[in-house]
């Protein structure tokens, strides 16, 4: 406690002797140090002899794919896992972190891919939340005051009474960080920080990160986006199979070549968008209005998507986007507004009349929307066919003939399975998206709607799907893409709005805009924009 | 209440009032206890057999001993044990927390008989002491309610002053942050250092030990007997309680003496087969309660359009069966039946809008949310 309590003191006073001491010997010591890291789990070995080091007032990228280890590896560095080998030094000084709690004595500090912020607890609560052997008292006022004055020494700006639920994405960042530097950490870990934030909330975000660095403080940055490591780290360190591939000073490098590093092959990061000549509109909606307890979802949302066309939806989540599929899926009845597909109006709360009218949709959340888990990839393809007649007569599924469709699909969207009769379970994340994929574009629909459809995806992954998305988009599909990654709005899209609180303040075509205009009708400033 | 009474609420007068809270007090143990490890994700379906557990070694002990003190403690310790047995499964094993509630009911149930067959199967039903009641000076002596409120046994005042003390744990101390956390986001507190496992851990040991207690007040208050399956559903209506009382303390108690004062009402009478006017009164009164509530205290959402349109005609029928107090003639199985029916009711319409802590009934594991 005295330990959290000085370092507090002294990140508050800001003169903390090692960021002076970081310009004389900061070198010499690194605020942390790895030698030889390694953890396996059942059937993986996700960190292989990982050695990497951060000194004080420096800013660290862990650049690598998804399953390349960089969770696993500072999960470790937060005491969340023990090593299976290896050695950890803090400052120095050799140690065996056993715990969460024993990393936030030792100033480490971790804000998670997702937040660890209790959503109906208040922003001081959320703070207040610590060991104690005792049941005393929480102290809220002291720690809205120790908020408070944190908040304004960094320009971190939270309030301690708002409930954590009713904030935006990058106010729970802020709390976060908060949280931590409440804590006296002086080495931050930051996992995927910038998974839902608009450019300017980014923008924000690295320059605090900056500012504590030059305070003397150690950042590392977990991420797999190259353009994020260009203009906040000082030296990016990359994983590939669990393993170091390199470690270099950013102003030394470039995005190709850190690009390489990461996939172990030279990539493009670009996909060639078709052009094909828009046909008649497929999904029309008129005047889409959804309120649910007094408060308004969706107001007034009109846009055509037409054949042969890709239409986007970009936009920070949570601004009524998952309730515009539901509602487009039969799965929510909207309040006012028409939906029509292919010319028939949608106004039944049936799911299966939109399949029906030729709709497809690939859900955002995969493991709990997209596929049954439990249930084998043969149930999984085929689950919205096994009514077909080619399949099942009187309700008796023919098992062969499903076996071969299943096969078919397996082989055709490179599904990399061992077998059709295994749980969905056992595919890697990518492989079940690709098992989705197969499902929904596979019936030959008319519109698809892709929900954020490459969501936690790695690099080669993505480019499946998109090439597949493309396909459809030649033989005249109509594709509503709804993202929350602009890259991916810019580069698949014909057209494209932005959704902010509900509503669709204006469409651009993909070739007018660019990030600056599209991150501020995102963050609502459609007047600037 | 003589006022009442006088007026003709025939039944609710303070005799009944006297018996509500006597009966209310061991379902707000345990549901008290029940609201703690709730909060801190754990549901303990086998809340009925901690108190029945709590009753048969508060007989056993005290029956044997001859002294209450120690007779409490055996019967607290009795539940307690059956509670590690819970945690051992639902905290270390992780297993299913319904499963093994309901596991714990049957244990409990078999356990207690075999052993109060193969102790006193021979022996004639022996009554143990009872708790004498304490009056508190001054206020015992305020005229109509003080014998009611203030001359009663000392468990009772200890189960109705730990509602507050638990809503001072649960929302002024840091281990009520660190029980709130681990029911709705356990991984919160993990990574903020907070043992999960030692949170519910005790949580649990609570949950048994208070209910527990309100088994062993069934029999050292009650009435100085052990019987199979005594507590004859109070640790289900616990339950009900806490969802009722939407996982607040203040609630929780509401909810308890709403269930507590039914029973009373259901004995009072259980030997009538007509239903009293004052009945229909009162359920139009808290109709038209419920009716202000919905209108007035509701800030923001959408006012439930059905609920208050059953309310309206539950009020005015109400009004009416009060004003003409028509002939029904009821068996006494309604009477008996009337705080489980009234359970149902609360479930089906408090249920759909509370909202339960996120994790209830989740096992934590580490990486997995």
């Amino acid at each position: 406690m005295t330990n959290r309590g000085a370092a507090r003191e002294e990140l508050a006073t800001g003169t903390r002797a090692a960021g002076s001491r970081a310009a004389a010997d900061g070198q010499a010591v690194p605020a942390l140090e790895l030698v030889g890291i390694s953890k396996a789990f059942p059937g993986v070995l996700a960190n292989d002899g990982v050695s990497l080091r951060v000194a004080r007032g420096e800013i660290l990228g862990l650049l690598g794919e998804n399953g390349a280890g960089k969770t696993t590896l500072m999960n470790i560095v937060y005491g969340l896992y023990q090593p299976d080998g290896g050695e950890i030094l803090v400052g120095g000084e050799r140690v065996a972190i056993r715990s969460p709690q024993h990393a936030v004595e030792l100033g480490i500090g971790m804000v998670h891919q997702h937040f660890m912020l209790v959503p109906d607890m208040t922003v001081a609560e959320n703070v207040a939340l610590s060991p104690s052997r005792s049941p005393g008292l929480s102290r809220l006022d002291d720690v809205t005051r120790s908020l408070e004055e944190l908040s304004s020494r960094f320009g971190l700006e939270v309030e301690p009474t708002a409930v954590v639920e009713d904030l935006p994405v990058g106010a729970c960042q802020r709390v976060e960080i908060i949280k931590l530097l409440h804590r006296g950490a002086d080495l931050l870990i930051l996992d995927e920080p910038t998974a839902a934030l608009t450019p300017p909330e980014w923008r924000e975000l690295s320059a605090f990160l900056r500012s504590l660095a030059d305070r003397g403080s150690s950042v590392i940055f977990i991420t797999h986006k190259l353009d994020e490591l260009f203009g906040v780290a000082d030296r990016c360190t990359v994983l590939r199979d669990g393993r170091v591939v390199g470690s270099v000073p950013i102003s030394e490098t470039d995005k190709p070549s850190l690009a390489r590093m990461m996939v172990g092959r030279e990539i493009t990061l670009r996909v060639d968008r078709p052009m094909v000549e828009p046909g008649e509109p497929v999904l029309e909606v008129d005047g889409l209005t959804l309120v649910e307890d007094g408060r308004t979802i969706l107001e007034d949302v009109d846009f055509r998507v037409r054949a042969g066309e890709v239409f986007g939806v970009a936009g920070v989540g949570g601004n009524g986007q998952n309730e515009l599929v539901e509602v487009l899926i039969g799965l929510r009845s909207a309040t006012a507004g028409e939906i029509r597909l292919g010319g028939r109006r949608l106004d039944r709360l049936d799911p299966s009349e939109f399949v029906r009218q030729g709709g497809a949709v690939i859900p955002e959340d995969r493991q709990h929307e997209g596929v049954a888990l439990e249930l084998s990839v043969l149930d999984n393809l085929l689950m919205r066919e096994f009514d077909r007649p080619s399949f099942s007569r009187w309700g008796v599924i023919d098992p062969d003939k499903a076996r071969g469709r299943a096969e078919r699909l397996v082989a055709e969207y490179d599904v990399r399975t061992p077998g059709v009769g295994v749980p969905m379970r056992q595919l890697s994340g990518g492989n079940q998206q690709k098992a989705v994929l197969a499902r929904e574009l596979g019936r030959d629909p008319r519109l698809v709607i892709a929900f954020q459809p490459t969501r936690g995806l790695d690099v080669g992954a993505i480019e499946f799907v998109y090439r597949k998305l493309n396909e459809q988009k030649r033989a005249g599909v109509a594709i509503l893409l709804i993202s929350f990654e602009l890259d991916e709005i810019l580069s698949m899209t014909d057209r494209f709005t932005v959704m902010v609180g509900g509503r669709f303040p204006r469409v651009l075509e993909a070739d007018e805009a660019d990030p600056e205009t599209v991150g501020l009708l995102m963050g609502g400033e459609a007047e600037r924009a | 209440m003589t006022v009442l009474a006088d007026l003709g609420f025939g039944p609710f007068d303070t005799a009944w009032l006297a018996t509500a809270l006597v009966l209310t007090t061991p379902i707000l143990l345990a549901a008290v206890g029940e609201l703690i490890s709730e909060r801190a994700g754990v549901l303990n379906v086998g809340l009925e057999g901690f108190m029945l557990a709590g009753a048969f070694f508060a007989y056993l002990a005290t029956w044997g001993t001859g002294s209450l003190v120690v007779g409490v403690l055996a019967g607290i310790v009795g539940g307690m044990l059956l509670a590690t047995v819970m945690a051992l499964l639902c905290v270390e094993a992780k297993a299913d927390q319904i499963v093994s509630g309901v596991g714990i009911n049957l244990v409990a149930f078999g356990l207690t008989a075999y052993l109060f067959d193969e102790i006193f199967g021979d022996l004639a039903q022996t009554v143990v002491p009872t708790v004498g009641n304490v009056s508190i000076p001054l206020v015992s002596k305020i005229p109509e309610f003080g014998g009611v409120l203030f001359e009663q046994d000392p468990i009772l005042y200890l189960s109705f002053l730990l509602v507050p003390a638990a809503w001072f744990l649960l929302y002024r101390t840091k281990w009520g942050l660190a029980i709130r956390a681990a029911g709705e986001m356990p991984a919160a507190a993990d990574t903020a250092g907070i043992s999960i496992r030692r949170i519910r851990w005790m949580a649990v040991l609570t949950a048994g030990g208070l209910a527990a207690l309100g088994g062993a007040y069934l029999v050292i208050v009650e009435v100085a007997i052990f019987r199979q399956g005594m507590t004859a559903g109070r640790g289900f209506l616990a339950l009900v309680a806490v969802i009722f009382g939407r996982w607040h303390p203040f609630g929780v108690l509401g909810a308890a003496f709403v269930l507590g004062a039914t029973d009373a009402l259901q004995l009072r009478l259980a030997d009538d087969d007509q239903v009293p006017q004052a009945v229909w009164g009162v359920v139009a009164i808290i109709a038209a309660a419920f009716l202000v509530h919905q209108v007035l205290v509701r800030q923001r959402g959408e006012p439930r359009w059905t609920a208050l349109a059953l309310a309206s005609l539950v009020a005015v029928s109400g009004i009416v069966l009060f004003a003409t107090t028509p002939h029904v003639d009821l068996p006494s199985q309604v009477w008996r039946s009337l705080p489980y029916l009234l359970a149902l009711v609360v479930l089906a319409s408090a249920v759909a809008k509370a909202r339960m802590p996120s994790k209830l009934t989740l096992p934590y594991i580490r990486g997995e949310g």
